[in-house]
């Protein structure tokens, strides 16, 4: 009698597709490994393709020499010093900015409407194309705030691109501290800003650490927003020194100039017909993604370090 | 456990309500619902706090209901009771802990003496409460520092500047704790590195080192192994001379062991109030009966 | 013997500093909070201030449905959709390689791949998201060029399909990663379930656990398209800087944000209508990533919440 039942109870039945599926289930591993494997030997290639060919550039003259008509004595002198300089400007503004915004809501936001719209501000920021910042800092920095094409103008723009890649660090770091140290210190009569300063901030420095320095590598890599506010490709002079000889010692004359960045630099020669450039920008090229992974590399094993430096 | 002593300020504590200046409260006779006989004994408690109909509430949810207890000055008062009944809810009362949560509300008082401040007042600064309220939670929970910083942290946030002042007071307090001659040598080490107990009996020390006026213990021992639990036990009996303490349990033999009053609670109301020895000997509710004898827990 | 220590340092008028000091330095972080939506309001002002001087030049109409878009000519022609065309091209191009890849990563290392092989691999994703775009314009020109003109003879040098497929190379890590974390939201207790029943990896990871992470795989193929959509560099090197109104891959046209790029090499005069039109363009490129953000987001929000 073949009811329903019966054919399902079968074991020869049960049996029989199971090779198929156990067949289809290992495909599917030698699938997902060899998908995963394209993709980063196809990354590799590339990236080694990059240093082969740029590395015949890579010499002293290359990093102090200004760009120049001919390829073979073209260097990124300028570039990576308005690189350093911007750099500079976007850590001292996003840095701050960006602790302290994450330090507000992670501690002393109350749950209203008010806080949601500084969070999906924040969230928003982080899918805007890069692009727009450029145009924002455009409009806002060069013209309206009178900054100019200027290092100053760039560093505001990048430290505006990265705020929210800090801000999540930061937040990130704040709250992987337990609550019940907050409690203790809480209970000992601190007021709110005790806990954060004394507590809560070193105990989180390891996290807003790895932010700081993921947010900058992203900004080193940035090419769009600065093309847009005007960097030039071709100059053969640096900005002003900000070290000088006399009282005060620093000069702040530098955040007025004109610059160009490194991957302004590499996009110019990439631009050019002549295949000699081409040898440039692969030699540009290969620094900035040195520099973006040793960054990353850093910025990783800081986190790992000092989750292991604090077990709760 | 004799729990009167006839002071000066015992006196007053009797005379209360009629005269005294009060912190943003008006003066009020006080009612004590406390089930015993002798209530001439009752009153003559030296009462460090008196609590008078607090209630509390999360959002809309009433959580502790008109509860009017005494606080008697240098005694342990324990609060028991099954999972849920409001101790701890009670206990956070005294410290404002509750202020770190949104939507809390509190009415009703809980009088410190003797200057008669409303520990629960709406004009009352929850940060001036805890530097005079101390606590010790139920999970050990020293700082990430040294044990010396963990002691001398309090010091630190109340001006306290001068090394040898702080190391001074760490001693003090770490003796007070019956934890100096353990750690005297590791001073400096992280109190991550200590045992359980010996984390617990820190956080104690923690607290002592700010002379708190109350000590307020959120059932310090559920964590930790026998051993460790008797330690904290005679330490608490030892420093009831010198603290008042008030301490949250959910276990009634060591309510019994350590405190001289004990208040059990149930479903946010108090049931019953009075010397531990009666409460655990012959109580007079039937409800407080059951929850000794184990009938429920 | 014990004794407590009877320092008590307690000044009213030290703790109304404290208090102070307190409130002051909440309002400083306030203000930085505030900085996120300052720099939001900022975006859209300063497109919508200058876009609206360029709209009192050009019709809307002619913008939006225009087939020509020749700023800088004499004869100018302000028609978006040329610029829309490429912008559009190029993603398709990178989506088609990048959601196949992304996901079948994404499956491999949530239902798969050993714990060891997941830890390895992760940072390497996430480092390789990392690499600067012009890096990757490069590649697109000097490499995949070539390559593909190895394979078809007639590809220019400037085209969006060797753009688009590196766009969507390059994209994958972020893909997976967003596809990864809506699947490992789905409980275990789900694919116990269907393992118990005598499943598969694949069929439960096909049958349990992309359905349960749905929401969050398609959130991961519109936040793929938003970045797609922005993307500048690559195509401002690889697929050429010339509008062109096409769908055809193989060859070369300019995205919108090719042609913020090309505009701001040159040296237009402020307040004249090239500059407007840069504007413009970008409220386009605001307008459409918006949509697919604010879509995408709510799907990450509700897969999170679900769970």
């Amino acid at each position: 009698m073949n009811n329903g039942v019966t054919a399902y109870s079968d074991p020869a039945a049960a049996r029989r597709g199971l090779p198929r599926r156990k067949l289809l289930d290992q495909l599917f591993v030698l699938v997902g490994l060899i998908v995963m494997l394209v993709c980063l030997l196809v990354l590799a290639v590339l990236f080694i393709d990059l240093v082969i060919e740029g590395a015949p550039r890579l010499g002293w003259d290359f990093f102090t020499n200004f760009a120049s008509r001919r390829p073979e004595r073209a260097g990124i002198l300028a570039a990576w010093v308005g690189t350093t300089l911007i750099m500079i400007v976007t850590a001292v503004c996003a840095v701050p900015v960006g602790v302290g915004a994450a330090i507000y809501l992670e501690e002393y936001a109350p749950k209203n409407w008010f806080t949601a719209i500084i969070e999906i501000n924040v969230t928003n920021l982080a899918g805007v194309p890069s692009i727009v910042y450029g145009l924002l800092a455009l409009g806002l920095f060069v013209y309206q705030f009178d900054l100019g094409q200027s290092i100053a103008a760039a560093g505001l723009t990048l430290a505006l691109l990265i705020l929210p890649i800090v801000i999540v660090a930061t937040r990130e770091a704040i709250r992987s501290v337990p609550r019940s140290i907050r409690e203790a210190a809480y209970g000992l009569g601190a007021t709110r800003w005790e806990v954060t300063k004394d507590h809560v901030l070193p105990y989180s420095t390891g996290g807003i650490l790895t932010g700081m320095i993921l947010g900058l590598s992203r900004a080193i890599g940035e090419t769009a927003p600065i093309i847009t506010i005007g960097a030039l490709s071709f100059i053969a002079f640096l900005p002003e020194s900000p070290f000088q000889s006399e009282f005060p010692f620093i000069s702040f004359g530098w955040l007025d100039d004109p610059f160009t960045a490194m991957p302004i630099q590499m996009f110019n020669w990439v631009s050019r017909p002549d295949p000699a450039f081409q040898a440039n920008a692969a030699a540009a090229g290969a620094i900035l993604l040195g520099m973006t992974l040793l960054m990353n590399g850093v910025a990783i094993w800081i986190r790992y370090r000092f989750r292991k430096k604090i077990n709760w | 456990m004799e729990p009167t002593r006839m002071t000066a300020s015992a006196q007053q504590a009797s005379a209360e309500g009629a005269t005294a200046t009060v912190r943003g409260e008006p003066a009020r006779a006080p009612r004590f619902s406390i089930n015993t006989d002798d209530t001439r004994k009752a009153r003559a408690l030296n009462v460090k706090a008196a609590v008078e109909d607090l209630n509390f509430y999360y959002g809309e949810h009433k959580a502790l209901k008109n509860l009017t207890i005494p606080i008697a000055d240098k005694q342990v008062t324990a609060l028991i009771g099954p999972s849920g009944c409001g101790k701890s809810t009670f206990l956070r009362c005294f410290n404002r802990m509750h202020d770190l949560q949104p939507d809390t509300r509190y009415e009703g008082s809980i009088m410190l003496r003797p200057d008669n401040l409303n520990l629960v007042g709406p004009g009352v600064d929850p940060i001036e409460v805890r530097m005079r309220i101390g606590m010790v939670f139920q999970k050990p929970n020293p700082f990430p520092k040294s044990v010396f910083e963990n002691v001398a942290y309090g010091l630190r946030l109340r001006g306290v500047r001068n090394r040898a002042t702080l190391a001074e007071e760490v001693e003090k307090a770490l003796r007070g704790a019956a934890l100096w001659d353990e750690v005297k040598d590791r001073l400096q080490d992280s109190a991550l590195a200590l045992s359980g107990g010996q984390m617990q009996r820190l956080c104690i020390a923690r607290a002592l080192a700010t002379t708190p006026e109350i000590l307020l213990f959120d059932e310090p021992t559920s964590a930790l192994d026998p051993i460790a639990t008797a330690k904290i036990e005679e330490l608490i009996s030892m420093l009831r001379d010198q603290v008042t303490v008030l301490i949250v349990t959910h276990n009634m033999q060591q309510a019994a062991r350590v405190s001289d009053y004990t208040a059990f609670m149930y479903l946010g109301e108090l049931i019953e109030f009075d010397e531990a020895a009666k409460i655990f000997t012959n109580p007079s509710k039937k409800a407080t009966e059951d929850y000794i004898t184990g009938r429920y827990g | 013997m014990s004794s407590i220590p009877s320092v008590a340092v307690t000044s009213a008028g030290a703790l109304r500093y404290r208090k102070m000091r307190d409130r002051v330095i909440e309002s400083l972080l306030l203000v930085s909070g505030l900085v996120a939506v300052f720099t939001t309001l900022a975006i859209v002002a300063v497109l919508l201030i200058e876009s609206s001087a360029f709209f009192e030049h050009v019709s809307l109409r002619e913008f939006l449905t225009g087939t020509m878009w020749t700023p800088l000519f004499a004869d100018a022609r302000y028609g978006i959709l040329p610029l829309v065309a490429g912008t559009l091209t190029t993603t398709i191009v990178a989506l088609l390689v990048a959601v196949p890849l992304g996901t079948t990563i994404a499956i491999y290392l949530s239902e798969f791949a050993p714990h060891r092989i997941r830890e390895t691999v992760k940072p390497i994703l996430e480092l390789l998201g990392a690499v600067p775009t012009v890096v990757y314009g490069y590649f697109a020109l000097t490499m995949v060029t070539p390559a593909l003109q190895w394979l078809m003879p007639e590809l220019p040098g400037f085209n969006m399909l060797s753009a688009g497929l590196v766009i969507g190379l390059m994209i994958v890590p972020y893909v997976s990663s967003v596809s990864e974390d809506a699947m490992r939201a789905v409980p275990r207790y789900m694919r116990e379930g269907s393992y118990a029943m005598g499943a598969t990896r694949l069929q439960t990871a096909l049958r349990v656990v992309v359905p349960g992470a749905f929401s969050g795989l398609a959130a991961a193929f519109i936040l793929g398209i938003s970045r797609a959509v922005g993307e500048t560099m690559v195509v401002a090197i690889a697929a050429g800087m010339q509008p062109n109104f096409t769908f055809d891959p193989r060859e070369p046209a300019a995205t919108i944000t090719a042609y913020i790029v090309q505009v701001s090499l040159g040296d237009l005069p402020h307040g004249s209508i090239g500059y407007q039109s840069i504007f413009a363009a970008g409220l386009v490129l605001l307008f459409m990533t918006l949509v697919f953000n604010v879509i995408g987001f709510s799907l990450t929000r509700r897969f999170r919440e679900a769970y």
